[in-house]
């Protein structure tokens, strides 16, 4: 039973980011990271913000480990940062990285905080 | 539509795979996050790069394993709360370590999984251009 609601929240977590991702190559060229980037920081504000509230451990697999965990992605973030490593843009590579980890670890301890008194 | 079908697929399985072994932990440290993403990295850059010429694959195949499976496989956000939990229960070692490993191990698994793609396929035409 809790493979099939990991499962069932992979799936939506993946399509959304999905939707998100096309929405974004409207707008933007089509190997610019700041889809990944933005699904990436979104889902650890949510993920800090779910972790620190009282939720049954079905509604915890299924919203965490299922949909956040589907959402978000790490190896479209890592071959996002080989690319600009392959094409020499160094620098680019290490903002990449360091904006993705701080922005992430910024938006879970807000998420948690404001977890705290909401 | 296809497109999302074909993604919904691979994406369960993906989230399921994941689960699975995230399980197994190994105490404190996130051993099992640093394989499945580093595991994941790899995959997905050796997927990308092989399908780009060497074996042609459908639009809603590709979709399933990368966009899919894999993606859903690896995981951000976990990732960022084990480092937060790591940051709040004072562990700043491990807090630095962590994010360090996974960026590195992360990194080269990706460049291992172009150069191999890459490699099969030299070796596959180089064989096809002898037979010819």
């Amino acid at each position: 039973m809790n493979y099939l609601i990991v499962g069932v929240g992979g799936v939506i977590g993946a399509i959304l980011r999905y939707i998100v991702g096309k929405i974004f190559r409207e707008v933007m060229d089509k190997d610019h990271p700041a889809a990944t980037l933005f699904i990436n920081v979104i889902g650890s504000f949510l993920i800090g913000y779910l972790s620190t509230n009282h939720l049954s451990s079905e509604y915890k697999l299924f919203l965490m480990t299922g949909l956040l965990g589907g959402f978000t992605t790490y190896s479209a973030f890592m071959i996002e940062t080989s690319r600009y490593i392959k094409r020499e843009k160094h620098t680019k590579a290490f903002i990449y990285v360091f904006v993705s980890i701080i922005f992430g670890i910024v938006a879970a301890g807000v998420g948690i905080w404001l977890a705290s008194f909401i | 539509m296809k497109n999302v079908v074909a993604i919904a697929i691979g994406a369960f399985f993906g989230a399921v795979c994941r689960f699975f072994i995230s399980q197994l932990s190994l105490g404190s440290f996130p051993f099992t996050t640093l394989f499945i993403n580093v595991v994941g990295s790899f995959v997905l850059c050796f997927v990308a790069e092989i399908t780009v010429e060497h074996i042609k694959i459908s639009t809603a195949l590709r979709h399933m394993i990368t966009t899919g499976f894999i993606s859903s496989f690896t995981t951000f956000s976990t990732f960022v709360l084990e480092i937060v939990r790591f940051l709040m229960k004072g562990e700043f070692t491990a807090a630095i370590v962590y994010p360090l490993l996974s960026i590195v191990l992360g990194l080269l698994a990706s460049i291992f999984g172009f150069e191999l793609a890459r490699a099969v396929s030299e070796r596959q035409q180089k064989e096809e251009y002898e037979a010819a």
